[in-house]
């Protein structure tokens, strides 16, 4: 074992008690000085263990006259800290990044000590590293810390190379993507084949797709916690990147040394200056801005202002009629933006708080002109909220997290604006605004029972205010981890989860412009509750693990459009609506090699998700669009040398399931006066697609580490054999001129390169 | 120089996504085998007809005269059901609908009493395919206008107030209003003289009605007609059909365009034929015609 190469610490002394004495403080990386999340503390003697929160904090509450406290985090040296206990004490440390080059992918657990993360209460939860994206294969090179959770188990893709996720049966709606505290309801540019986050101004990502914690609440299947990088407070910095389709550059340092740090990250999409110099402009692009301040107040409280701002733009105007035709204007503007203004303080050793104070916008602007005829389509749905955390370190056995949250929400769905003859058939609306308040009060305790048994539970109470009337609920939350062996843990968790608003989406067609839009007094909330238990294997001799999880998730007020339902600029959709019951039952299975020269993951599932709806497939039980039977995923890393490293994704999916028309009749209309051609379908998804598998392959070469300036060139090939992942289902005519049903793919064999640099 | 640069890098994208595209991969979904589908129609007093024809693949090629959309005549021709045996039987009585020579698939029986509230029974067989079906459905009584009453909306609309007195129970309408397509004068409009002579009347609107909304046995309806003179002359029939029929138009309406079948939810269309498809129904409809000068 290493010992740390620096220590810096700080003392502030608290008052005295007779027996137990309380060691709190943060933890820092030593390079940025910027806190670390996830780091496991442990006292060796007495077993008592934790990690630090959210924002690199810890307390430990200790008993007898000396401690040796255990700082561990995965790709940093290892500290021991001998300690005398006289007083509570506030100890902040920095940790050093380990000389030795770490294995790239850091996945689940990497980031806490094995023995601890073990014993932690926590079932169903993945963390992933941003910042060694890179060298896992992607699509043209763009790092998308999505598309790798997409790689876990539990965890499904929507079309072909789209970032969605339907996690354990749920659909994309149902995942609350929180960055900075604030949630982003359109995460993917591009129809979704990139996400909005950049990952080099990204410090930590972490799913969790079960045993969800008393504090996240507001859907049904996940909650996605993105934390921003909080800039660097000892020294200047800058990374970037140049890839096939976009650029991005971060930068990050003190305004004041170890006081007031800065971060700024930009990313932007570039076809449209490619080939606007080569005479076919292609209008489209799309870019992101990330920014952060980070003020170190005193020892007890921080404040962290930061934002994001992304858009895609699409803008054919009257220059453009050459190459676009009769259309003399169209266009769009899809609008994200954040903003999180957060002060921590540190009431005392024991009570850590978080004051949030946030908002977030998305908003889409779709416009149209052509033969004096123009369209305006214009959705918006903005949040302000406040949201307070605390957390308070009892004793050893204890950790209380208690806290609310407050949310006005405004949407304004389908504002249409129409002139010319159009107005005959598209009417203008300017609909008023719809409010929703939505509240939650939540507590929980982590309780750790003995040296096997760690508990955690807890209760949120939740609900919202929208047209007049009141929803309320409570959501029990409970899981269990227990040691069975010495390196074999059974973990179990229960949660109820609530959700007040939806995205109101056809089953045929998915669009960025779907309307998110709040329950109403018609359409209740949703609500579901999920049981989720496994077993958890570590093999510290080959620096593996396997997790092996079973889960059981029933849904209730789920919506789904009528039959025949009109939704394309319908102003009274709530009409078309029917409510059901959904199921999602699976089994999900996790071996992670985290280090040595071959490293990687290998992660299946297996499940069925239904719904129920009366009024749709004559009432009868069917099978989800997203009930995927089988998906595999390999991850393989081989590092060769001490520069390059070649990486390989494998996955396999079994198809999505559809609807397909298969027949046809004519039918005189109900005046007799015409004649319709009426469609003859399945029963519902009843035809399920063609698996989709398909291996991407990366090389990575590395300058030396430790060097002022390091850089990286990745070479990739996406779909290396050319299969096809069907996205849609069409008749063509086969080459003897019969009709057939066809699966065509959107992608094929795609090489790329990517250059990725670090100052 | 940079120009250069920015070409191969474009290239360089245009070749990687689009050299290598990928073949489609069959798909292995089972086409319909058809089926006889039924249409039927009551004119009052008169006669009971049915419209036999049969469903196609969605693989059927050759389906539409290309570039028109209109249906290919020699694929109509193969839709159509000849030679089939079509009865209707009701209080113990079967009469035998005959083909029509004039209209192929069009079978009609001129002796069927038409009784309200009797249930009658469908069976066709078309010995050609070896195909049979049967749908049963209940007649029910006509509900007569109270009162219409038309009046100028603008120079090519007008309002159409009309009244009826609504039966005890839940009951379900059909409206239809038309125009006679050439000359003007109730003696053009074809409103039942010949069934399923699609394009003799201009149809001004149609629409179902149900009695749900309504909490009152007079039941007024306003219906906004647009595209119309005041010098027109216009025929209104009003159905009292049944709740299957009912749910059966709403779908057909639902579905029955292409567009429709794009950005609508997919409809299983109801029927009440089994072993086929379509819709036998036997109302039997109230008409008024009305010459817009006089009002």
């Amino acid at each position: 074992m290493k010992f740390p190469i620096s220590i810096l610490f700080f003392i502030i002394v608290g008052y005295c008690s007779a027996q137990k004495h309380t060691i709190s403080g943060y933890v820092y990386d030593m390079r940025t000085r910027e806190s670390i999340i996830g780091v496991s503390v442990a006292e060796v003697h007495s077993g008592s263990n934790l990690i630090t929160n959210a924002y690199g904090f810890y307390s430990l509450t200790l008993s007898g006259d000396s401690a040796m406290l255990l700082y561990s985090f995965s790709g940093f040296e290892t500290m021991v800290l001998p300690l005398r206990l006289i007083k509570d004490t506030v100890l902040s440390v920095f940790i050093s990044p380990s000389v030795v080059k770490l294995e790239q992918i850091k996945i689940t657990g990497s980031k806490r000590n094995e023995a601890e993360k073990a014993t932690a209460a926590t079932t169903s939860e993945i963390k992933i590293d941003p910042k060694n994206l890179t060298s896992i294969p992607s699509f043209a090179g763009e790092a998308d810390p999505l598309k790798v959770l997409q790689l876990m188990p539990g965890v499904q893709r929507g079309q072909e190379g789209t970032n969605g996720m339907f996690i354990r049966g749920g659909t994309i709606d149902q995942n609350l993507i929180l960055l900075d505290d604030a949630p982003v309801y359109n995460a993917g540019h591009l129809l979704g084949f990139f996400s909005v986050f950049n990952n080099d101004a990204l410090k930590d990502v972490k799913l969790i797709k079960g045993g969800f914690d008393a504090e996240y609440g507001g859907r049904l299947s996940s909650v996605v916690d993105i934390r921003m990088d909080d800039g660097n407070m000892k020294n200047h910095q800058v990374e970037g990147s140049l890839g096939m389709l976009s650029t991005r550059l971060t930068v990050q340092g003190p305004i004041k040394k170890d006081t007031i740090s800065y971060m700024f990250g930009a990313r932007r999409s570039y076809i449209d200056q490619l080939s606007k110099w080569l005479g076919f402009p292609v209008p489209y692009y799309f870019y992101d801005l990330n920014g952060k301040i980070n003020w170190k107040v005193n020892a007890k409280t921080r404040i962290y202002l930061s934002a994001y701002f992304g858009n895609d733009i699409l803008n054919i105007d009257k220059s453009l009629r050459q190459q676009y035709g009769d259309v003399s204007g169209f266009g769009f503007n899809l609008l994200n933006s954040t903003a999180t203004l957060r002060i921590n303080r540190e009431h005392n050793s024991k009570l850590f708080a978080n004051y949030s104070l946030f908002h977030t916008q998305f908003g889409y602007d779709v416009n149209g002109s052509f033969l004096g005829n123009s369209i305006l389509v214009r959705s918006t749905i903005s949040d302000w909220a406040i949201k307070a955390d605390y957390s308070y370190y009892h004793s050893s056995a204890h950790l209380f997290k208690f806290g609310f949250t407050a949310v006005q929400h405004l949407f304004i769905p389908n504002f249409i604006s129409t002139a010319g003859e159009i107005t005959e058939f598209i009417k203008s609306r300017n609909p008023p605004p719809i409010f929703m308040t939505e509240y939650a009060l939540y507590v929980s305790d982590q309780y750790k029972v003995n040296a096997k048994l760690m508990l955690n539970f807890g209760a949120r109470l939740s609900g919202a205010l929208v047209q007049n009337t009141s929803y309320v609920g409570l959501e029990p939350r409970f899981s269990a981890s227990y040691a069975l062996k010495k390196n074999l843990y059974w973990k179990s968790s229960y949660s109820r989860m609530r959700q007040y608003m939806h995205l109101v989406s056809s089953s045929t067609v998915s669009l960025p412009t779907d309307l998110w839009y709040p329950v109403t007094n018609v359409v209740k909330p949703l609500v579901s509750d999920q049981f989720a238990s496994g077993f958890e294997l570590a093999l510290p001799k080959i620096r593996s693990k396997v997790t092996v999880e079973g889960y059981f998730k029933e849904m209730r007020n789920l919506i789904e459009f009528k039959e025949g339902a009109q939704i394309l600029l319908n102003d009274n959709f709530e009409k078309e609506l029917l409510v059901g019951t959904g199921q999602a039952y699976g089994m999900e299975i996790l071996f992670q090699r985290f280090a040595g020269k071959w490293s990687g993951w290998l992660a299946y599932t297996l499940s069925w998700s239904t719904r129920q709806f009366d009024g749709l497939n004559g009432n009868k039980s069917y099978y989800a669009k997203f009930d995927r039977r089988h998906d595999l995923s390999i991850v393989l890393n081989y590092n060769a040398t001490k520069n390059w490293q070649f990486s390989a994704v494998w996955v396999y999916m079994t198809g999505a399931r559809f609807t397909p028309q298969v027949g046809q009749y004519l039918m005189p209309n109900a005046s007799l006066t015409s004649v319709d051609v009426l469609p003859i379908y399945t029963s519902r998804n009843a035809v399920t697609m063609s698996p989709t598998h398909r291996l991407d392959l990366c090389a990575t070469w590395s300058s030396a580490l430790g060097k002022k300036l390091h850089f990286d060139f990745v070479f990739g090939v996406y779909n290396v054999y050319n299969r096809a992942s069907p996205f849609l289902v069409e008749i063509a005519r086969s080459t003897n001129g019969s009709m057939v049903y066809q699966q065509p793919g959107l992608f094929g064999t795609v090489p790329y390169f990517s250059f990725n640099f670090k100052l | 120089m940079k120009q250069r640069i920015a070409l191969f890098h474009f290239l360089l994208i245009i070749l990687a996504l689009d050299s290598c595209r990928p073949a489609p991969l069959d798909i292995d979904i089972q086409p319909n085998p058809p089926g006889l589908v039924v249409a039927s129609q009551i004119i009052p007093s008169t006669a009971m007809a049915v419209l036999l024809t049969r469903s196609f693949s969605a693989l059927e090629n050759g389906t539409f005269v290309k570039g028109t959309g209109e249906v290919a005549p020699g694929f109509l021709e193969k839709l159509i059901v000849k030679g089939a045996f079509v009865t209707v039987s009701y209080v113990g009585v079967t009469d035998t609908l005959f083909p029509v020579d004039t209209i192929p698939g069009l079978y009609v029986s001129v002796n069927t009493l038409q009784i309200p509230y009797q249930t009658y029974t469908l069976k066709a067989y078309d010995p050609q395919s070896n195909e049979s079906v049967e749908a049963q459905t209940q007649m029910l009584p006509a509900v007569k206008f109270d009162s219409i009453y038309p009046t100028a909306k603008s120079d090519t609309s007008v309002s159409l107030k009309l009244r009826f007195y609504d039966p005890p129970g839940h009951n379900w309408y059909l409206m239809n209003v038309y125009r006679a397509k050439t000359k003007i004068g109730a003696a053009n409009l074809d409103i039942n003289s010949v069934p399923f002579t699609v394009g003799k009347n201009q149809l001004l609107k149609s629409q179902l009605i149900t009695d749900y909304v309504y909490n009152t046995a007079l039941i007024e309806i306003t219906a906004i007609i647009k595209g119309i003179l005041p010098t027109d002359t216009i025929g209104v029939t009003f159905s009292n059909i049944t709740e299957g029929h009912f749910l059966f138009l709403s779908a057909q309406n639902s579905s029955g365009d292409l567009f429709g079948q794009f950005f609508h939810e997919p409809v299983n269309i109801p029927t009440n034929v089994k072993n086929g498809y379509g819709y036998f129904s036997a109302s039997d409809p109230d008409v008024k015609v009305i010459d817009l000068n006089q009002y």
